[in-house]
């Protein structure tokens, strides 16, 4: 094993090192190489960003067109029908 | 954080009454209530709008039939959100041969030199996450940016990120082995960040 990793060692490490479940020893390194890498800063800083941001993806509202939701109900209606005189059965 | 429903008409007890008697009138209310949220987790597995469609229909039926299996003192909306995801996730899979492949993982992912360092600059990014409520362009570009991802990839990452589940859970629902979930869910991590990179930086 080298000494320093590089950049791309880090990149690959990262979704491990950002849930800190990387081993003390593989941390150490990553740590000491980030500490000199601005580049690698700015990667884990925008990697971290882009997954919050996909993260509020969840409370994204969006809009269901009203011909959607009415032949939703239509549709509905239709297998509830058949559903009713199934259960009478 | 904002709610995803503001209006709630209809109280629990009230749906899950109406929907054991087949009441047709609660359930016209229960479309109108729950259509908009159930569609928002829907269109994380596809975007063709007829499609999602197809998949909320099917969503809303699969919930009045298996209405007698929710436990009443658990809280609902998560309960219709699993079906909702299951449904989802049972629709790509029937699906993913016709999905299209014309994006490459590789092409998105972060290039390096041989010597492992990043071949083009890496910049920070001046946005502020709380702005992403108020931008609905950026929601929009993150949104195409995880729908573009190939099948394996934007399950998992969807499955995790967007949903919370954990590595786990995700491995078994899709079988895959969790080492393989993790590599899947680093890569589409990625691909997303270098998405936004570029979104960003107007390249």
């Amino acid at each position: 094993m080298k000494d320093f990793f590089k950049c791309q060692e880090c990149v690959d490490l990262l979704t491990d090192y950002l849930e800190g479940s990387l081993e003390v020893e593989v941390k150490r390194r990553l740590d000491e190489h980030l500490a000199g890498c601005a580049p690698c800063i700015n990667f884990v800083r925008t990697f971290e960003k882009s997954q919050d941001l996909t993260n509020r993806l969840r409370e994204q509202q969006v809009n269901v067109p009203r011909e959607v939701q009415e032949r939703v109900k239509s549709f509905l209606k239709v297998e509830l029908v058949a559903l009713s005189s199934e259960r009478q059965k | 954080m904002v709610a995803i429903m503001k209006v709630r008409e209809l109280d629990q007890r009230q749906i899950v009454e109406g929907l054991k008697a087949l009441d047709t009138d609660i359930i016209d209310d229960f479309v109108d209530q729950y259509s908009r949220p159930l569609f928002g987790v829907i269109l994380n597995y596809t975007k063709n709008p007829s499609d999602a469609e197809e998949i909320l229909q099917d969503t809303l039926l699969k919930i009045i039939k298996k209405i007698e299996t929710f436990r009443e003192e658990s809280d609902i909306w998560p309960w219709m959100r699993r079906i909702a995801i299951n449904n989802g996730i049972m629709w790509l899979r029937k699906h993913r041969a016709k999905q299209d492949r014309t994006t490459q993982l590789e092409d998105l992912l972060p290039k390096f030199s041989r010597d492992g360092e990043f071949d083009s600059p890496v910049y920070g990014w001046s946005v502020d996450p709380e702005e992403v409520y108020l931008n609905s362009e950026l929601a929009g570009e993150l949104y195409e940016a995880v729908q573009s991802l190939p099948y394996e990839y934007r399950v998992p990452l969807v499955l995790k990120d967007i949903e919370g589940y954990a590595i786990k859970q995700i491995s078994s629902l899709l079988g895959l082995k969790e080492p393989t979930t993790k590599t899947r869910i680093h890569r589409a991590r990625l691909f997303v960040r270098e998405r936004l990179a570029q979104y960003f930086e107007g390249r």
